[in-house]
């Protein structure tokens, strides 16, 4: 699966490539805006991370010649304009999401790691993980065919999980990605450890195997 | 409070009195004086034109004795005594006598006189006239002067009063002007007042003044607000890359406990930077109004969503929460800002509650009321204001309360801090023009 990142920082562009790169998708780059252009003239993508704020013009712009040339790669808007304008007109425009600048690489990688799934299997869009099935479109987990019954935000945190499969989670961004804004507003992050136990005692009492380990005492890894 | 002009009015309202009073008896004694030196003079002229009348008189027709003595009963105001006669004669005598009336029973009151005695030859015997002139008594003067005085102390203070009215209406009327103005004035709406020209010297300068001063004001806010605008969107993206640094340091194989742990600090620390950063926007894009879209909100379930998220926050620290919510409670407002005004709430009563404490949380038609145990009341005069410590124990971001503060005060809501038996508690006033109760739920 092939990814495109649009983003002028070198250093960022550098780290969103690498961590999506060991997720097995195939990152190429654009540092400008022309530079970003040409690729989406040339070849699609299953998903385009773009930054709005681009030397040589405006991200936005990216995003309208893609719809006009009719195309339906998945686009994350990465911006650090945090307004919620914004954030609408490129939603309008038809981005899937929207990542305000700074964001843990993890939540850019479960965000891929959801459009791509929605976009690519059109009238299936369910993910198998071995006896586990999550349909996106729905927001249902089935276990060996049983419905597991998962709450949203636990729905969330699985779809998180096997977004980011094989990599150390740090509780933290688990934590922004609960609470949105407001996880640095609690001195600890404990809350989310009875959302995952929840999560993961559902899961293991319909008889799935357990992918979900703790690392070092509070992160988390999924694995295969 | 009483109002400006009332002070010198209650002043001017004193003296005059006190004028007025000193006059009573200046008047009392310039009105006797008078009274008194018209009536000697009215007695000169009686007694000289008696003496003159009766030295005219041919005394061999008459008979002097008896007519005297029929002088004497028919003149009321005049008598002639017969003097000794040792060869001397005595001098004018002016002095005021009291008396009763020749009738007892006609006044029960003694009636004052002025008297002259005046002594005269006849037929080369002395003989003494008196002239007696009935003077206003004393009492009755004082009564009338007073009387009248009163009424004039009347119709002055009546006056004033009334003067005062018109005066402070219509003189007062710029100020007024000016002050509403002022009341009004945002420095964060950036518009300056501008003022109704006066033809009052004092109040023109004092315009010009508030003029000059609330133009600057809104220029420093501006570069302020500039200044913290690109300040934090120019730390977004060092935000990010650190970030995302630590992000590929923690995949980084093998990697230890240790390294976990730092790399989980710093995290921490990071998300608080980048928390600041996100609020100094978010003040800035509340003063450049970027949130304007309003919809229905129903107040009761999105606490509810909110509270959801915490429930488990507060188990943990064995905070009892209490909350009463009405569920049909509607705003029409801003989501986002709504939702940032009860996260950044209910935030702050579960900081600021200690363990085993409580936090009661009330949702009614129009108004929000959050409580949480506490020790010490908290500085009320720093409490809005950004990054005000306000327990030192108990450091925030500093920007919560005055995101709550800005979003409060844009949105016409009342919002107020109140400290009692150890509860802190916020309360705020919905705008009732945009909430109450759901139509659909009567």
């Amino acid at each position: 699966m092939k990814i495109l990142i649009i983003e002028d920082e070198e250093d960022l562009l550098d780290s969103m490539s690498a961590y999506l790169s060991a997720e097995g998708y195939l990152c190429e780059h654009a540092r400008d805006f022309h530079a970003a252009m040409d690729k989406i003239h040339d070849y699609g993508y299953s998903c385009i991370v773009l930054d709005l704020m681009l030397p040589g013009g405006d991200g936005i712009r990216i995003l309208e010649r893609l719809r006009e040339l009719g195309r339906a790669d998945g686009v994350i808007i990465i911006s650090a304009r945090n307004s919620i304008d914004d954030k609408i007109e490129g939603l309008k425009i038809g981005a899937d999401d929207y990542l305000t600048k700074p964001f843990h690489l993890s939540e850019l990688a479960a965000r891929v790691y959801a459009i791509i799934r929605r976009k690519n299997f059109e009238n299936n869009n369910v993910v198998s993980h071995n006896e586990i099935q999550i349909d996106l479109i729905a927001k249902r987990v089935t276990v060996n065919g049983r419905d597991a019954g998962l709450t949203k935000r636990e729905f969330d945190l699985l779809l998180y999980f096997v977004g980011n499969t094989g990599r150390v989670i740090p509780k933290s961004a688990i934590a922004e990605h609960l609470s949105g804004d407001m996880a640095d507003m609690l001195d600890s992050h404990d809350f989310i450890y009875s959302h995952v136990k929840n999560m993961k005692r559902k899961l293991l009492e319909l008889g799935s195997g357990n992918y979900l380990k703790t690392i070092y005492g509070s992160g988390y890894r999924w694995e295969k | 409070m009483s109002r400006l002009l009332n002070k010198p009015l209650r002043t001017f309202i004193i003296y005059a009195s006190v004028v007025l009073l000193a006059s009573i008896p200046v008047y009392f004694y310039a009105v006797d004086t008078i009274w008194l030196q018209e009536l000697d003079e009215n007695n000169d002229i009686i007694a000289e034109r008696a003496v003159y009348q009766l030295s005219r008189t041919d005394f061999r027709v008459h008979n002097a004795d008896s007519l005297f003595t029929f002088w004497n009963i028919i003149q009321p105001n005049a008598r002639l005594e017969r003097l000794e006669e040792n060869g001397k004669m005595p001098a004018d005598k002016r002095y005021t006598i009291y008396k009763g009336h020749v009738n007892p029973d006609y006044k029960r009151f003694k009636d004052r006189f002025r008297v002259l005695e005046r002594a005269f030859m006849y037929d080369g015997r002395p003989y003494l006239l008196v002239v007696e002139s009935n003077v206003e008594e004393t009492y009755e003067t004082v009564a009338v002067i007073a009387v009248i005085t009163g009424l004039f102390f009347l119709v002055l203070s009546v006056g004033f009063v009334v003067l005062n009215r018109k005066m402070s209406e219509r003189i007062w009327k710029p100020f007024r002007d000016t002050l509403d103005k002022l009341k009004g004035f945002r420095v964060d709406e950036g518009q300056a007042a501008t003022f109704t020209r006066s033809d009052i010297l004092e109040f023109e300068e004092l315009n010009s003044a508030l003029e000059r001063l609330m133009a600057r004001n809104i220029e420093v806010f501006r570069t302020q607000k500039e200044f913290t605008e690109n300040a934090s969107h120019e730390l977004q993206t060092p935000l990010a890359i650190i970030q995302t640094r630590l992000g590929m340091l923690l995949q980084s194989e093998p990697i230890s406990s240790d390294q976990y742990h730092l790399v989980e600090s710093a995290n921490k620390a990071l998300a608080r930077a980048v928390r600041i950063n996100k609020d100094l926007l978010l003040l800035a894009s509340i003063a450049n109004d970027q949130f304007s879209s309003k919809e229905e909100i129903n107040m009761g379930e999105q606490i509810g969503e909110i509270i959801d998220l915490f429930r488990q926050e507060f188990g943990r620290r064995s905070i009892r929460l209490n909350t009463t919510i009405d569920e049909t409670a509607v705003i029409f407002s801003n989501q986002f800002l709504f939702t940032t005004v009860i996260q950044n709430l209910i935030t702050n009563a579960l900081r600021y509650c200690y363990s085993d404490g409580q936090v009661d949380i009330f949702l009614g038609e129009n108004r929000f009321v959050i409580s949480n145990s506490g020790s010490r009341e908290l500085n009320k005069a720093r409490l809005f204001q950004r990054f005000a410590v306000l327990d030192e124990d108990n450091p925030s971001t500093g920007i919560g309360l005055a995101l709550v503060d800005t979003i409060c005060r844009q949105n016409n809501w009342d919002i107020t801090y109140t400290f009692g038996s150890g509860m802190h508690t916020f309360e705020i006033m919905f705008d009732r023009f945009t909430s109450g109760i759901s139509p659909g739920a009567v």
